[in-house]
């Protein structure tokens, strides 16, 4: 088939897509409706951590580990809907997003040496691991639809980035909801989100992709 | 009114009428891009009987994506992001061993300490990692062959095509469209 042919072949297969709303909007709504499921169930679940107020209006190290979560969601989030569309892609965001997530972590990662809350029991959760996954499951969903309605060029990249948002926020939920030690944050509260990420980026890799027939 | 800002305009103008179903319009900006993709791919890869694989992957792959441009958005850095992405792509799938080792061997081999002419983002690569690439993926020797011609183990010229396409992709994007 030569160029004409194809363009020909193509022209026939042409239909009206409906318009998009722009990304900044549908990211928007996403993060509102993830933050809206994840807070609403997760407090039908189980109330918040006796105190937590008081934690983040007096313990700086805290509030600026939920500031560094929350920047991580906000930017992973942003990366993942910006490589839905070609030619948005922003390196630098993704490691801005990279960079305070591994800075996140690293503040249980060293929970040893960084004391940012005396460890407790208090608040915990009898099932907070299950609830992190149940919860991070319907935003990640969510996002790697709205980014398939889009045109991902490296779909497994961006629903890494995506997924990981998704899954963070749970995770966010869990330092206010449940208790605080550090090694009990990575295996149960932090494991899920890597857990989720790398599965669903599995599947999505795996997921043959549709292509024009011409 | 430059000929970039010309292009930029029309383009633009008949994607968004493409995206409302006009087909005369399509048509028209696919037939003025097909040339577009040729000229822009042979000047980074070289003339390669490739090209017009990946040229005719990048109006598919255009078709598919239509629907994602922003008529809000100048056009060029959707375009040739999906160009970019799909000729990496079809290098990458391109199979290595289309010439039998008999074959190879009779056959003249171009000489890989000629400059690749107009080949720049070829050109820019180490020669370990370009002579890996231009062998296996543009010129279709085995990896057996190549790695016989290159004096290197066979999975010493997997390991250089690998990093040569990642190599590539990246200065690929990196490059002002």
């Amino acid at each position: 088939m030569n160029d004409a042919e194809l363009i020909d072949a193509l022209k026939r297969d042409l239909k009206p897509s409906r318009p998009r709303l722009s990304l900044l909007l549908v990211g928007a709504l996403w993060l509102c409706s993830s933050v809206l499921w994840v807070s609403g169930v997760g407090l039908s679940l189980g109330p918040m951590r006796p105190g937590v107020a008081e934690s983040l209006a007096q313990h700086p190290l805290f509030l600026l580990e939920m500031l560094l979560g929350a920047g991580a969601v906000l930017t992973l989030a942003a990366s993942a809907f910006r490589a839905a569309v070609p030619g948005r892609r922003g390196r630098g965001l993704e490691l801005v997003g990279l960079g305070l997530l591994v800075s996140w972590v690293g503040f249980f990662l060293l929970g040893d040496v960084v004391v940012v809350l005396e460890p407790s029991m208090l608040g915990k959760r009898e099932h907070c691991e299950l609830e992190a996954y149940l919860l991070g499951l319907p935003p990640a969903l969510l996002l790697l639809v709205l980014q398939h309605r889009r045109y991902p060029l490296e779909p497994a990249r961006a629903a890494l980035l995506g997924t990981t948002a998704a899954a963070l926020l749970p995770a966010l939920f869990m330092q206010l909801g449940c208790m605080y030690e550090p090694s009990h944050i990575l295996t149960h509260h932090v494991a899920p989100v890597a857990v989720t990420a790398l599965v669903l980026t599995a599947a999505v890799k795996l997921w043959p992709r549709r292509r024009a027939r011409v | 009114m430059s000929d970039f800002n010309a292009d930029e305009s029309r383009w633009s103008g008949w994607l968004a009428r493409a995206q409302a179903g006009d087909e005369e319009a399509y048509g028209a900006l696919l037939g003025e891009l097909a040339p577009v993709i040729r000229a822009y791919l042979t000047r980074r890869l070289g003339a390669s009987e490739l090209i017009d694989d990946c040229v005719q992957e990048s109006l598919i792959a255009i078709h598919e994506g239509r629907h994602s441009y922003d008529p809000s958005r100048p056009v060029r850095p959707w375009l040739f992001a999906i160009i970019r992405h799909r000729a990496i792509d079809v290098l990458r799938r391109q199979p290595t061993g289309q010439i039998e080792a008999e074959e190879a061997a009779a056959a003249e081999t171009p000489d890989l300490n000629a400059p690749l002419d107009g080949a720049r983002l070829l050109s820019g690569l180490s020669r370990e990692l370009r002579d890996a690439l231009v062998l296996t993926k543009l010129w279709g020797f085995s990896v057996k062959e190549s790695a016989n011609r290159l004096g290197v183990s066979e999975s010493l010229v997997k390991v250089r095509v690998h990093r040569g396409l990642r190599k590539l992709r990246t200065r690929w994007e990196s490059e002002a469209t």
